[in-house]
């Protein structure tokens, strides 16, 4: 039987396919990434306008006052914080922070693995 | 893959070739060339495998590059304690049934813009057709239920001649035949439609 450059085909469908396949997988945890960091961003710029319009964290002044004063007033400053500070923001805001720590380790080994393939994708293409 | 691994590999392939499932390792660690090692070393033995089942040339590397292509799109999820060979010969099975399935279709819709009204053409075409497929078909059997279905099928010889001839149990030749069609229908499902 004539042998066909079979090798050369497959490899070339494998490299096209791991270039769009890797490109998308950085792609799309790069947008991710942005969106979250910037939907976090948001909230936390409004978060902080909103505690200086209220001057929310005067009340953390007590804890440079005398121990008596402290042990007086904590229940009243800690009211004060609790009611004050916007934590509909806040809450959102760090939770987009936390899952954007957990999207970038549970991603570690497919970014490395995928920054390999890119490096291999490349050294094909020299040698071609 | 780590600076060890890649290191060892590398040694390694200085004294042996590395086997198949290490290579599959290899891959899955992100070393996509590889994987060229691979196609080389299955190409031939694959072509001549799907050869045996699609009968042509062009169509058998058609399926080999589509299988092989599968192949590769798939090994993340490959067991490397299990062997590699038995799975790219599946691969490569289903591929080469699918072509055969494909181009009855694409046969039996092209006839059927094409007659215009010439019944008896149209028949003998469709049969011819499908004699050239159920051969194909025959030809993927296992040897022993190639033998049994020539004898009887083609032959036109009864299950006491074939046991005769072949020097085995009536019964055992029954038992082939039954099989052997049981094979061939998962083969040509759609010849039962």
């Amino acid at each position: 039987m004539k042998t066909p450059d079979i090798t050369s085909r497959v490899m070339e469908d494998v490299i096209t396919f791991e270039k769009k396949r890797s490109k998308r997988f950085l792609w799309g945890f790069s947008l991710l990434v942005l969106v979250l960091g910037f939907i976090s961003l948001i909230l936390g710029i409004q978060a902080i306008q909103n505690i200086y319009e209220f001057q929310t964290l005067d009340a953390l002044t007590l804890l440079g006052q005398d121990r008596e004063i402290i042990f007086g007033y904590w229940q009243e400053a800690a009211f004060i914080l609790e009611n004050e500070l916007p934590w509909d923001l806040l809450i959102p805001g760090g939770m987009i922070v936390l899952g954007i720590v957990g999207l970038v380790l549970v991603t570690r080994n497919r970014r490395r693995l995928t920054q390999k393939r890119l490096q291999n994708v490349a050294k094909y293409k020299k040698k071609e | 893959m780590t600076r060890a691994t890649h290191t060892r590999y590398t040694i390694r392939n200085h004294m042996e070739p590395l086997t198949d499932e290490q290579l599959v390792r290899a891959i899955q660690e992100g070393d996509v060339l590889s994987y060229e090692q691979l196609v080389t070393r299955y190409e031939h033995r694959l072509l001549a495998f799907a050869y045996r089942i699609v009968g042509s040339h062009e169509a058998a590397q058609e399926v080999v590059q589509d299988s092989l292509f599968a192949v590769y799109k798939t090994i993340d999820r490959i067991d490397t304690t299990r062997k590699f060979s038995s799975y790219v010969y599946e691969i490569t099975k289903h591929a080469a049934i699918s072509y055969l399935r494909k181009q009855h279709h694409t046969m039996t819709l092209d006839e059927s813009v094409s007659i215009d009204g010439d019944e008896a053409m149209y028949e003998n075409l469709g049969r011819n057709e499908t004699q050239a497929e159920v051969r194909k078909a025959v030809l993927s059997l296992p040897q022993k239920y190639r033998d049994v279905l020539q004898l009887y099928y083609f032959d036109e010889l009864s299950y006491e001649e074939i046991a005769k001839k072949l020097a085995v149990p009536i019964n055992t030749i029954r038992t082939h035949v039954r099989r052997a069609k049981n094979e061939l229908t998962k083969l040509l499902p759609y010849e039962n439609t």
